[in-house]
């Protein structure tokens, strides 16, 4: 799991209503290397809740270069384009938890998937 | 499996290099477990597998974002009670005209979809792919078949949804053509 696809996973227990972001748990993250794209960066920025991402890079280890709050001329600057990539794209969450702020559920992350299938009591 | 895809739209020229990331969701962890090691085996990293039923986890923060929608639904017709059952029978119990997953992921289209969005989904004769069409009219969508063909017993077709433009010009060309 990328912190991309951390970024849109929100609890959907039945009544749950501060299920986002997840906390991340992190028991094992792997690096790859993803390919660069500054027009796809571009693209994405608008849709990524800029705190969810630096609290999930805060967990899984690549926070640095992340600013607190970067606006869309941020998007020009290389370093910060490299920076956003890296934390977006290139780093996997292989093994750990995802757990709903509100009610503490675990959803397990084995080999890169989350498994987010629920309950019957909580649909 | 549902695979949702964020990426630039059609519209910009073929000249630019162009990536996407990809989310793949299934109910069935065999399937999703199987898709990731298919993934892996070919080096493809922009694809990332989520066990999930019905996109549920995905809906609320990914409204308005899904540039391509692809799903294979289970789409057979069978009594509905075999929907709800689990087990294999899902990945093709689709209900009372096999409509009944179907059904549920088109309500979620208008939500989903960016504002270029498009949805290409598999179905059978049985499903009425043209009746889809004219009724997702009604709520903004224009469709077609984008390709049939027959598989044994199955007539499959692939339906092609997306928005209608906003000045609709009926002579103008579907996005992607």
């Amino acid at each position: 799991m990328k912190l991309l696809t951390h970024n849109m996973l929100s609890c959907h227990i039945k009544g749950v209503k501060n299920g986002y972001p997840f906390l991340i748990e992190v028991i094992k993250v792997s690096e790859h290397e993803a390919d660069f794209d500054p027009d796809f960066l571009k693209h994405i920025f608008p849709r990524i809740n800029w705190l969810a991402f630096l609290q999930g890079a805060e967990a899984m280890g690549c926070r640095e270069g992340l600013p607190e709050a970067p606006t869309e001329t941020y998007l020009e600057d290389e370093q910060f384009q490299k920076a956003f990539h890296h934390a977006l794209l290139e780093v996997t969450l292989e093994e750990g938890s995802l757990v709903c702020p509100e009610t503490g559920r675990r959803f397990p992350v084995a080999k890169g998937i989350p498994n987010m299938l629920l309950n019957e009591d909580e649909c | 499996m549902a695979s949702l895809v964020a990426g630039p739209s059609f519209g910009h020229p073929a000249a630019h290099r162009r990536t996407c990331q990809l989310l793949a969701v299934d109910h069935s962890l065999a399937a999703v477990e199987a898709t990731r090691n298919t993934l892996q085996a070919h080096q493809v990293t922009e694809v990332d597998v989520i066990a999930a039923s019905l996109l549920g986890p995905l809906v609320d923060k990914l409204r308005g974002s899904v540039d391509i929608m692809v799903f294979n639904p289970p789409y057979v017709p069978t009594p509905d009670e075999e929907v709800e059952r689990g087990g294999i029978a899902s990945a093709w119990a689709g209900g009372y005209r096999g409509r009944r997953i179907i059904d549920r992921v088109l309500q979620l289209l208008p939500e989903l979809l960016s504002p270029r969005g498009e949805l290409f989904m598999v179905t059978v004769a049985e499903n009425e792919p043209q009746g889809i069409i004219e009724e997702m009219l009604g709520f903004g969508f224009l469709g077609r078949i984008a390709a049939a063909r027959q598989a044994d017993e199955e007539a499959l077709q692939i339906l092609h949804l997306w928005r209608q433009p906003a000045g609709l010009d009926t002579g103008a060309p579907a996005p992607g053509q």
